[in-house]
C-alpha cells in the first residue's frame, strides 16, 4: 500500500527521497550509451565480446589449418610460424582448433541464457502476477531446484538427454532458470502494485495484456542485468561440464575439452596445449563479466551514487 | 526464538521433499537400466529381469521413490548398485575431503574478502579499489579448472614439485594432508573470495551512503571507526547470506577442482556414480548436498538476529 502514497504524493508534485520512477525505467538509448561508454572496463569487455563472437561466426574461414587435420609439422612442436600455438599430441594445429571450439562455447552459453531468461522470466512473472497458491507452490519448487548444486544437475540432465550443442544449452539454461526467475519475481511484484497497473486492469486489459505490454517494458533493465551477469556464468559452467567429460564428444574441438585430457596428459612437455585454450575461455568469461557489471551499473539505480 | 527454529524446519521439509522427489524423477529418467550395465549385454532378458527385481527397479516409480523415501527416513540410505555395499561408506569416506576443502576455501574468502572489500567500498573510484575489483572478477571469471592446471603446471614446471597423490586424513598425517590441500583449498577459496569481496563492496557502498554514517562522520568519529564500528556491521547481512550459499555451492562446486588435484570427495564420487549409473549413490549424494544447503540457509538466518537485534523472530 505504502507505494500507492508515495505515487500518489509524488503525483501533487512532491518529491520523495526514496522515490525516483524516471531512474527505474529504461534509460533512452542515447543516455543509456553515454553512460555506458563511462565504463572503460565495459567498453573493454564488450569489444572484446564482439571480437569472439565475430571469431566464432568467421573462425572457420580464418583458421590457419583444418582442425582435424594430423599435419606434418609433427607432434606436440611449441609455437613457431606454421603453427602460431603449436601442435597437440596427434599434430594438429592448436590455434585453429581453439579458434574452432570458440563457437561452440558462445553459441551455447548465448542460448542457455536465451533460455534461462525466457522460462524463468516466464515462470517468475506469472507466479508474482498471480501470487497466492500459485506463487507458494511455484517458489517451493525453485528453492529445492536452488538447493541442488547446478553443476551436479547439469551432469544429470546432459546424462538424461545425450550431449549435444543444443542439449548443452537446455542443461545450462534450466539450471540458471531458478536465479533469473527470483530476479523476475521479485521486479514484477513491487511493480504490479503500481498505479498504472492497477488502472490497465481498470480498463479490462487482460492479464496477458497487462503482464507483457505494461509491466514488462518496466522490468526490462534487471532483465538485461541478470541475462547479462548469467552470460559469464553460461560459458563458465558449459566449460567446466566439457572439462569433466560431458560436453559435446571428440574430435569436435571444445575449449574445455582441451584443458582435460590429453591437454591434461601432455601439458608439461607441451604447455601451449593447455594454455592457449584456457586463456581464450578465461577471456570470453572475463569480457562477459565486464559487460555485466557495466550494465549493472548503468542501468541499476540503487547502486548508483 | 525456539518457535522460529521449529517454524523453519518445518518449512525445510517441503523443500527437501521436493528436492528428494526432483532427484528421484531425474535419476529415472537417464537412459540405460543399472541392470543391463551391470551384467553386460551378453547376458539374457531373464537375466536382466531378474537382476532389477532384486535390485527393486523393476516396480512403477510412485512405489519405488516411497520404498527409498521410507528407507531414508529410517536413516538407512540404500546399498551401491554397483558394489553393494551401503552407501554410507562411500559417502562417509568422501564427505571429510568435501568438508575440509570447502571449510578451508570458506576461511581463505572470509580473510581476505572483508579486507578486500572494505578498502574498495571506502576507496570507491581510486586505484585500490579498481585492483580489488579486477581481482575479484578475474577470480569470478577464471574458471576453476584453469586456474587449478595453472597451479599445478607451475609447480611442475618451475619448482619440479607436486603434492602427493591421493588423500591422507589429516589427524594421521597432518603435515602431508596439508600438503595434498594447500592448493586445491586456495583455488576454491579464490572463486568464493571473488564472490564475497564484490558482496562486501557493493554492500558497504550502500550503507556508507546512508544519514547514519553522515551523522557519525560529522560528529568528528573518525574513518576508521565509522567504518568498522557502524557500517560494516550493518553491511554484513548480505555478505553472510551469501557466505551461506557459498558452503553448499563449494561442497559440490568443488568436484572440477577435485578432479584436477586427484581428491577423492564428494565431487567425485558423483562423477563416478552417475557414469557407473549407480541410482542409489547419486540420490544419496545430492540428498545429502541439498540437506546441507537449506540447512547452512537455516543457520545463516539464524545469524541475521546476531548482527542485527532488531530482527525479531516471531
Amino acid at each position: 500500500m505504502s507505494s500507492h502514497t508515495e505515487t500518489d504524493l509524488n503525483g501533487l508534485g512532491t518529491t520523495s527521497a526514496y522515490f525516483i520512477p524516471e531512474a527505474r525505467s529504461f534509460p533512452a538509448q542515447r543516455e543509456f550509451l553515454r553512460r555506458f561508454k563511462k565504463q572503460p572496463l565495459g567498453v573493454g569487455g564488450f569489444v572484446i565480446f564482439v571480437m569472439m563472437i565475430l571469431l566464432a561466426a568467421v573462425g572457420p574461414s580464418i583458421a590457419p589449418s583444418d582442425p582435424y587435420e594430423l599435419g606434418t609439422a609433427g607432434r606436440l612442436k611449441p609455437p613457431s610460424v606454421a603453427n602460431l600455438a603449436g601442435t597437440d599430441h596427434l599434430g594438429r594445429d592448436v590455434l585453429s582448433r581453439v579458434i574452432y571450439g570458440i563457437r561452440p562455447s558462445i553459441v551455447v552459453a548465448l542460448g542457455a541464457v536465451i533460455i534461462s531468461v525466457t522460462v524463468g522470466g516466464l515462470i517468475g512473472g506469472i507466479s508474482a502476477y498471480l501470487s497466492g497458491a500459485v506463487d507458494l507452490v511455484v517458489q517451493r519448487v525453485m528453492d529445492a531446484i536452488s538447493a541442488l548444486p547446478s553443476l551436479f544437475l547439469g551432469v544429470l540432465v546432459l546424462t538424461i538427454l545425450s550431449p549435444s550443442y543444443i542439449n548443452l544449452m537446455i542443461a545450462i539454461g534450466l539450471v540458471t532458470v531458478p536465479t533469473v526467475q527470483r530476479v523476475v519475481r521479485a521486479s514484477t511484484l513491487s511493480e504490479k502494485e503500481r498505479d498504472y497497473v492497477v488502472a490497465s486492469r481498470v480498463v479490462g486489459a487482460a492479464h496477458g495484456r497487462v503482464l507483457f505490454r505494461h509491466i514488462l517494458p518496466n522490468i526490462l533493465s534487471p532483465i538485461m542485468v541478470i541475462a547479462s551477469a548469467e552470460l559469464g556464468g553460461a560459458i563458465l559452467i558449459a566449460a567446466s561440464l566439457s572439462f569433466l567429460g560431458f560436453g559435446t564428444p571428440p574430435p569436435e574441438p571444445s575449449l574445455g575439452a582441451m584443458v582435460s585430457g590429453e591437454g591434461r596428459q601432455y601439458m608439461q612437455q607441451a604447455p601451449w596445449l593447455v594454455l592457449v585454450p584456457a586463456g581464450v575461455i578465461s577471456l570470453a568469461i572475463l569480457s562477459a563479466n565486464f559487460i555485466g557489471d557495466a550494465l549493472r551499473d548503468v542501468l541499476d539505480p540503487r547502486l548508483r551514487f | 526464538m525456539t518457535f522460529y527454529i521449529v517454524r523453519r524446519l518445518t518449512l525445510l521439509l517441503p523443500t527437501i521433499f521436493l528436492a528428494s522427489v526432483i532427484i528421484f524423477v531425474l535419476m529415472r529418467s537417464i537412459p540405460g537400466d543399472p541392470a543391463s550395465l551391470q551384467i553386460g549385454d551378453a547376458s539374457s532378458r531373464a537375466q536382466v529381469e531378474a537382476l532389477k527385481k532384486q535390485l527393486g527397479i523393476d516396480k512403477p516409480i510412485y512405489q519405488q521413490y516411497f520404498a527409498w523415501a521410507a528407507d531414508v527416513f529410517r536413516g538407512d540410505l540404500g546399498k551401491s548398485l554397483r558394489s553393494q555395499q551401503p552407501v554410507v561408506n562411500d559417502l562417509g569416506r568422501a564427505i571429510p575431503v568435501s568438508a575440509e576443502l570447502a571449510l578451508g576455501g570458506i576461511l581463505v574468502a572470509t580473510l581476505t574478502a572483508l579486507p578486500l572489500g572494505t578498502l574498495a567500498a571506502t576507496n570507491r573510484g581510486r586505484h585500490i579499489d579498481y585492483l580489488a575489483r579486477i581481482i575479484a572478477v578475474a577470480g569470478l571469471s577464471i574458471p576453476s579448472f584453469v586456474l587449478g592446471t595453472l597451479v599445478i603446471l607451475f609447480l611442475a614446471l618451475w619448482l619440479g614439485w607436486l603434492p602427493p597423490v591421493g588423500y591422507v586424513p589429516v589427524y594421521k598425517q597432518p603435515w602431508i594432508n596439508a600438503q595434498q590441500f594447500f592448493f586445491p583449498v586456495l583455488v576454491v577459496g579464490y572463486r568464493s573470495s571473488a564472490i564475497i569481496t564484490r558482496m562486501v563492496r557493493s554492500s558497504l557502498l550502500e550503507v556508507l551512503g546512508q544519514d547514519y554514517i553522515r551523522t557519525a562522520t560529522a560528529k568528528g568519529l573518525a574513518g576508521r571507526v565509522v567504518v568498522t564500528r557502524h557500517a560494516l556491521r550493518n553491511s554484513l547481512i548480505p555478505v553472510v547470506t551469501l557466505m551461506g550459499t557459498q558452503m553448499g555451492a563449494l561442497l559440490a562446486g568443488a568436484v572440477v577442482t577435485e578432479t584436477i588435484f586427484s581428491l577423492p570427495g564428494v565431487g567425485r564420487l558423483f562423477i563416478n556414480a552417475v557414469s557407473d549409473r549407480d541410482y542409489t549413490m547419486v540420490q544419496a549424494i545430492m540428498l545429502f548436498i541439498a540437506l546441507v544447503v537449506t540447512v547452512s540457509n537455516l543457520v545463516v538466518d539464524l545469524a541475521y538476529g546476531v548482527l542485527d537485534p532488531r530482527i525479531r523472530y516471531s
